[in-house]
């Protein structure tokens, strides 16, 4: 049986489809890491998408705006496609273009399609879907410890004897590490949740905080300050291994267990429980996701994580660490390839001499110094911006403030879209390009936990379609002859993952495609013999001083709050049948088992409304509206409600808005104004 | 450590599972449950005595005996029995230890059968067949203790009647079942299978 | 208990509703699965049965069962009432009743005829319900002296070793060797007094429950506070409904005089045979389907609640007074043993007897004149049949003792059917977790229906039911097996 890469979510399960007259019929997981056999419905019974009547199946152009999408050969398309970008770099410069890789292809296709932005268009406007996720985490981890990712390998839930859950659904949205924190849990370790809403995990979870939305920032920095006051902080770790902590704690000081009871909603014994327990227990791991990154002061909530943990020294330690939880598949592997408009491949900083060097003697051309625009910024700036090449993104669904963002692609001149399914935004393509999916090419992904791991070819393409990689070196071949630039033939992924060892050998040098045929080696893994690293910054940070850093971390109330006429909190995010912007999952059997929006409305709520569990309902923000259906439900506190943003018809982000994280450009995605309206 | 199986030395590590030393069939264990000493298949004498090879370790200076007659007969019997009761159609790895213990489940004439249990197709993933269920608890560990702390599935009825079931008897959707299909997976009689399969 | 138990959560809320069942998972902090699965498994979750019925039990079979059948509404297992037997009982929504004397007595109120009791040493020559009557008996000695300092755990446990004192609940295994490991584990540790019985012609412990209460509790504090254990559990068969009422009171009562110096309470069997197995008998306290565990690690290790635990039969329990009062020596020299003798002799009933008495010697007490009987049961359903008149009564002979239970069946006993009985017992008690056993008590009913003699059949249902996790399993074809032997030889 071949062994392959789930596609879903960031955990990287292996997984056996068996293939029966090119259908998969069943999924088996061999006992390899990181899932050791186990799988949640998405990899067990999700992998049925490539077969999807959806698929686009041969490349499409519009001639001219207004003009339908017609059906064209790659030839026809391809060129097309490149004679207009060359257009606009013409007209524009490099700044007339963005590039969008996409988390859920390969690192070999990630790694072209920045090159191609970097070394044929001149442009670092690069950028992938952890704009929307992670890159609160990423800037407050990159910042204080150099490297932006989990510190801690998945298996390290066996030694941890406590978990910090923070603003992580992890039972729905990572289900098998979920799995694994739960037995840990049964096995006698402790677990503090700290969630608006009553998830898997609250319900598992020693110790439950129900902070309001939006006001973790604020209980995470009440928990330093106690633990400073009663003494109960790693001194020793603190002077030996950080800096920056003398102006950290003062910026602490308003932070106490009345106030932080007063904001957040959490009494205040609640709060100094869950510090004396982080504090004083060795091999304690904090864990979160996107309740704590999806908000205009994300990168401050994050930061405020890693603030506690370095005070209580718990970096650089197994069973420990801070662990951000990746939501797709390859978004570790996006950013790791230079995904990103300020680093190149293996975070190397676009703004510094020595990587921009390097990439220039590597790739034969001269590069620009200042960094991109990031993906939020390059919505805002069309039309300055006139053509985006984007690959495997569905930013209709997943953007906020959807009405904006369908404006904006309207104003945009030129969008080719590279997907494998058809999708809210393919309607706008200029250009269509059909891409494989992940079961028809070779590659690898990059997990949550920084393993590479392959991704195996077990069916041919439908149609016409082509392995992403291969659109992009065509499309990159066109560019290249145009512009006289030297752009290689990669015969295929391997040759293309050579090059990413030679380019960044420090990160992935000691990785080859040999390795993996047994299993997924993690980086950093400079050399052959090496075995990957499995908790990182156990001697030094990858900071210049090689010490860990404290940031203040301020609380700031959300961009939004209720209101008489939006009296209502709109938290969005994922449910466990569906994923993302809803392209595979529902083109998939996992739609039958959750086919419809429903918003989680409080009881308390639901009986002022006069709303019945299971009635229709419209939810309005100053933004739109969209009609779902009402769950009565405990699992979301009073004055919340939450919506899944996956359903195209009924979209979460017509409601939320784009105020975006001052650091990162994270949009508000958990806290926005709404009120309920009862639907006929 | 060394120790003796059917007369030969052999090495193992400390704590070892007889299991990993010796030649013995299985079904109850699986690597990824907490299932086992149940269907007693892989039963061995150690010094004589029967004990399970999935749930015992190795000692220094064991003697164990993995073929004697009385275990031939033991595991044939069993298997006997089991096609007696159980539509094994589906359990390629059961039909075959059947072939190679000579099993003939003829001989004991009769007995009661788990074959008339209609099967439950309650979701969009799955099917529960329990006629083909041997009741190994496989699946129930799965779901709960051993990987996935769901609890959708328990045990009903004692005796050669108890078989898997969920929470209320009610169909999956209304349970906590997440539909991971771990309990598919290891499943080793076909008793749970992915719809997938039936239509294809 | 360290967490709440299932079981009695269940048990208060009788009938069961959905609704009940999720409120009673709930307060013991366990998933509805866990609940529903033990509310499927232990009959009385499920409704009794009601109207007339038969006490299945080996004498009820040798009286011509399916006449007596014909007068019942169903059947009911065994309940220690084979001296009596045959029994009806009336279950309607009033009640449980026995019906006994042209009267229905209810449950609670209905205990073994004194009478039936013969023997002085162990059996005390009174029933002594209340303390007062025990201490005009001259009852409470051993804790008397232990509260005057005379007593402490090492003399406890030499003493025990001394007089070699074995389980009296069907194993035999030395009592001390128990007693140690659990005196030497760490706390809190457990005392379980195994009051279960329920194996058919057998109702020692429960003659010993309903007149003798202060000497089963007496015996258990002596034993608890000699390993240390935190808290004493009485698991009684909950049909013994006098029983319980009565311990219920004696535990009140000694505790009002100052005697309760360990914790000690009543926990209701699940009320399957399968029960008195230990360590499912531990997992129905945990609120479980009483499935028997994988030994090892066994209760003295890891018994209720993952603690060390003692479980013990009553009837080795209440030897501690008298062990303890006469000294090992003098114990030793009587041995004194609790035989449950019925079936056709003159005066079935409960006799102390020394181990070592010959079975022939043993039936002529009891009225029965061993040459004008085919053969007894010995031992119970785990027992055999035997014509060996001359077999000492003892632990480790040729045969089993069991927990002591003689049936002794005439010549005209149709022996078959008495089987026929027993491979039902066997079946309807089989817990199902491992495979042999359910299989193999399946397959044996209809062996012993159709009067299969085939010997390679039974070498091979012997070999396979030898396999079984535990006991109930493994000696599920000694009655059939040695009926044959007795057939053979006759």
């Amino acid at each position: 049986m071949m062994r392959t890469t789930c596609p879903y979510c960031g955990v990287g399960c292996q997984v056996e489809p068996e293939v029966r007259e090119g259908r998969v019929v069943r999924v088996l997981a061999p006992d390899l890491p990181p899932n050791h056999g186990a799988l949640c419905v998405k990899g067990r019974f999700g992998l049925d998408f490539p077969f999807s009547g959806k698929r686009l199946l041969y490349p499409m152009v519009r001639e001219r705006k207004g003009a339908p999408l017609r059906r064209a050969t790659w030839e026809e398309a391809l060129d097309f496609a490149a004679g207009k970008l060359l257009e606009v770099l013409r007209r524009k410069g490099p700044g007339g273009i963005a590039v969008f890789p996409s988390a859920k292809t390969t690192n070999e296709e990630v790694y072209l399609a920045q090159k191609l932005a970097r070394a044929l268009l001149s442009t670092h406007n690069v950028d992938h879907c952890s704009r929307l996720c992670h890159s609160s985490s990423t800037a407050a981890l990159s910042r204080s410890l150099g490297g932006a990712s989990m510190t801690n390998p998945i298996e390290d839930v066996w030694k941890t004897d406590l978990f910090l859950v923070v603003g992580s659904n992890t039972t729905e949205t990572h289900p098998v590490i979920a799995a694994m924190i739960k037995k840990r849990v049964r096995q006698g370790a402790r677990m503090i949740v700290v969630d608006p809403r009553y998830t898997g995990m609250a319900e598992a979870a020693t110790l439950w905080l129900r902070v309001r939305p939006g006001t973790d920032v604020f209980l995470l920095n009440a928990m330093a300050r106690y633990l400073l006051e009663e003494g109960l902080w790693d001194r020793a770790y603190v002077e030996a291994r950080t800096e920056g902590f003398a102006e950290w704690r003062a910026s602490l000081e308003g932070y106490t267990l009345e106030a932080a009871q007063e904001v957040t909603g959490v009494p205040k014994e609640g709060i100094a429980e869950a510090a004396r327990l982080y504090a004083t227990t060795e091999r304690a791991g904090a864990y979160w996701a996107m309740g704590v990154t999806q908000h205009t002061k994300g990168t401050a909530t994050a930061q405020a994580l890693v603030n506690l943990a370095l005070l209580t020294g718990k970096v650089g330690k197994e069973g420990a660490g801070l662990n951000p939880l990746r939501g797709q598949n390859n978004v570790q592997g996006a950013g790791d390839m230079g995904a990103l408009p300020d680093v190149y491949p293996g975070y190397l900083r676009v703004a510094e001499e020595g990587p921009r060097r390097r990439f220039e003697a590597l790739w034969g051309v001269p590069l620009p110094e200042a960094p991109g625009l990031r993906m939020t910024e390059v919505f805002a700036a069309i039309p300055e911006v006139e053509a985006i090449y984007l690959i495997g993104e569905d930013p209709v669904t997943s953007e906020p403030y959807q009405d904006h963002v369908k404006e904006k692609l309207l104003a945009l001149p030129f969008l080719v879209v590279q997907d494998i399914l058809e999708n809210e935004t393919t309607p706008f393509a200029d250009v269509v390009l059909p891409a494989a999916s992940f079961l028809e090419k070779e590659g690898t992904f990059t997990n949550t936990d920084r393993r590479v791991q392959r991704v195996r070819k077990l069916l041919d393409p439908p149609g016409e379609a082509r392995p992403d990689w291969w659109i992009t070196q065509e499309l990159g071949k066109r560019l290249a002859q145009a512009l006289g630039r030297p752009w290689p033939t990669y015969p295929g992924p391997e040759t293309i993952w050579e090059e990413v060892r030679r380019a960044i050998p420090e990160m992935v040098g000691g990785i080859s495609y040999a390795r993996l045929e047994a299993q997924g080696v993690r980086w950093p893994c400079p050399e052959e013999g090496h075995p990957g690293e499995a908790v990182l910054f156990r001697e030094g940070f990858n900071t210049p001083t090689g010490k860990a850093r404290f940031f203040p971390a301020p609380y700031t109330p959300p961009a939004e709050t209720p209101s008489p006429d939006y009296p209502l909190t709109l938290s969005t995010g994922r449910v466990l049948f569906h994923w993302h912007g809803g392209t595979l999952s529902r083109n998939s059997q996992l739609n039958q088992a959750y086919p419809e929006l429903k918003v989680e409305v409080n009881p308390i709520d639901a009986k002022r409304l006069g709303l019945e569990d299971g009635e229709p309902v419209y939810v309005v923000s100053r933004r739109g509206r969209i009609r779902a259906r009402a769950w009565v439900t405990e699992r979301t506190p009073e004055g919340v409600v939450y919506a899944p943003f996956h359903f195209a018809e009924a979209p979460a982000n017509r409601l939320t808005l784009d105020a975006l994280d001052p650091v990162s450009r994270i949009p508000e995605y958990k806290v926005s104004a709404v009120r309920l309206e009862k639907a006929d | 450590m060394r120790l003796k199986v059917n007369g030969k030395e052999v090495e193992a590590k400390e704590g070892a599972l007889l299991l990993e030393v010796a030649p013995v069939p299985t079904l109850c264990h699986h690597p990824h449950t907490e299932t086992r000493g149940v269907c007693r298949l892989c039963l061995v004498e150690v010094n004589g005595r029967l004990a399970p090879a999935c749930a015992t370790e190795v000692r220094e200076g064991m003697e164990v005996r993995t073929d004697t007659e009385g275990l031939k007969a033991l595991r044939r019997t069993l298997l006997e029995w089991l096609a007696l009761t159980t539509d094994l159609s589906l359990a390629p790895g059961l039909l075959g230890l059947m072939a190679a213990y000579g099993a003939e489940p003829g001989r004991w004439k009769e007995a009661p059968s788990r074959r008339g249990r209609p099967p439950i197709r309650d979701n969009p993933f799955f099917l529960r067949d329990y006629a083909k269920c041997v009741n190994c608890r496989r699946c129930v560990d799965a779901c709960g203790d051993g990987i996935m702390g769901v609890y959708a599935l328990t045990l009903a009825g004692r005796g050669l009647q108890a078989h898997p079931t969920t929470p209320l008897d009610r169909p999956l959707p209304e349970t906590p079942c997440v539909f991971c299909g771990n309990c598919v997976q290891v499943c080793p009689t076909g008793a749970l299978r992915p719809l997938a399969l039936e239509v294809g | 208990m360290e967490q709440p138990s299932l079981l009695p959560l269940l048990d208060e809320r009788l009938p069961l509703t959905e609704e009940k069942v999720a409120e009673a998972a709930r307060l013991a902090g366990v998933p509805l699965a866990q609940a529903w699965g033990v509310v499927a498994y232990y009959p009385r979750y499920r409704g009794l049965p009601q109207g007339r019925l038969l006490v299945d039990d080996p004498v009820a079979r040798a009286r011509g069962f399916s006449r007596l059948r014909e007068e019942a509404e169903g059947t009911y297992p065994p309940l220690g009432l084979e001296a009596l037997s045959p029994v009806y009982l009336r279950f309607t929504e009033k009640g449980r009743f026995l019906e006994w004397e042209g009267r229905w007595v209810p449950f609670r109120e209905f205990r073994l005829p004194f009478a039936l009791g013969r023997g002085h040493g162990l059996l005390p020559p009174e029933p002594a319900p209340t303390l007062a009557q025990y201490l005009a008996l001259g009852g409470l000695g051993g804790l008397r002296a232990w509260k005057g300092g005379l007593l402490d755990p090492g003399k406890v446990l030499k003493a025990v070793e001394e007089a070699g004192l074995l389980g009296r609940g069907g194993a035999a295994f030395p009592t001390h060797v128990k007693m140690r490991a659990v005196a030497q584990g760490q706390a809190p540790k457990y005392l379980v007094v195994n009051a279960d019985e329920s194996e058919p012609g057998n109702f020692k412990d429960r003659f010993l429950l309903e007149h003798h209460p202060f000497l089963v509790l007496e015996g258990a504090l002596l034993a608890a506070l000699a390993v240390g254990a935190s808290r004493v559990y009485l698991y009684v068969r909950e049909e013994f409904e006098a029983a319980i009422l009565g311990l219920e009171r004696a535990i009140r009562e000694l505790e009002e005089a100052g005697f309760l110096f360990v914790p000690t309470e009543v926990f209701r069997s699940g009320g399957l045979y399968i029960c008195g197995e230990e360590t499912a008998l531990l997992e129905s306290m945990e609120g479980k389907r009483a499935e028997p565990r994988l030994k090892p690690p066994f209760p003295v290790e890891r018994g209720l609640w993952g603690r060390p635990t003692l479980v013990q039969n009553v009837e080795t329990l209440a030897n501690l007074p008298l062990l303890l009062r006469e000294g090992p020596e003098a114990w030793r020299r009587k041995e004194p043993k609790l035989f449950s003798i019925s079936g056709d002799v003159a005066r079935p009933g409960l006799y102390e007897l020394p181990l070592g008495t010959p079975l022939g010697e043993a039936l002529r007490r009891a009225g029965g004149e061993p040459e004008a009987l085919q053969a007894v049961l010995l031992g119970g359903a785990a027992g055999v049949f035997t014509r060996d008149w001359d077999l000492p009564l003892a632990y480790g002979g040729r045969l089993p003792l069991g927990a002591g239970a003689i049936v002794a069946f005439g010549k005209d006993v149709d022996l078959w059917e008495v089987l026929e009985g027993l491979a039902h017992f066997f079946q309807e008690e089989s817990c199902g977790k491992c495979f042999p056993c359910p299989l193999g008590t399946a397959v044996q009913v209809g062996m012993v229906r159709r009067r299969e003699r085939d010997p390679s059949l039974l070498q091979d249902l012997a070999a396979t039911l030898r396999g079984s996790l535990c006991g109930l399993g493994q000696s599920a074809f000694w009655a059939y097996r040695s009926l044959l032997e007795v057939e053979g030889a006759a």
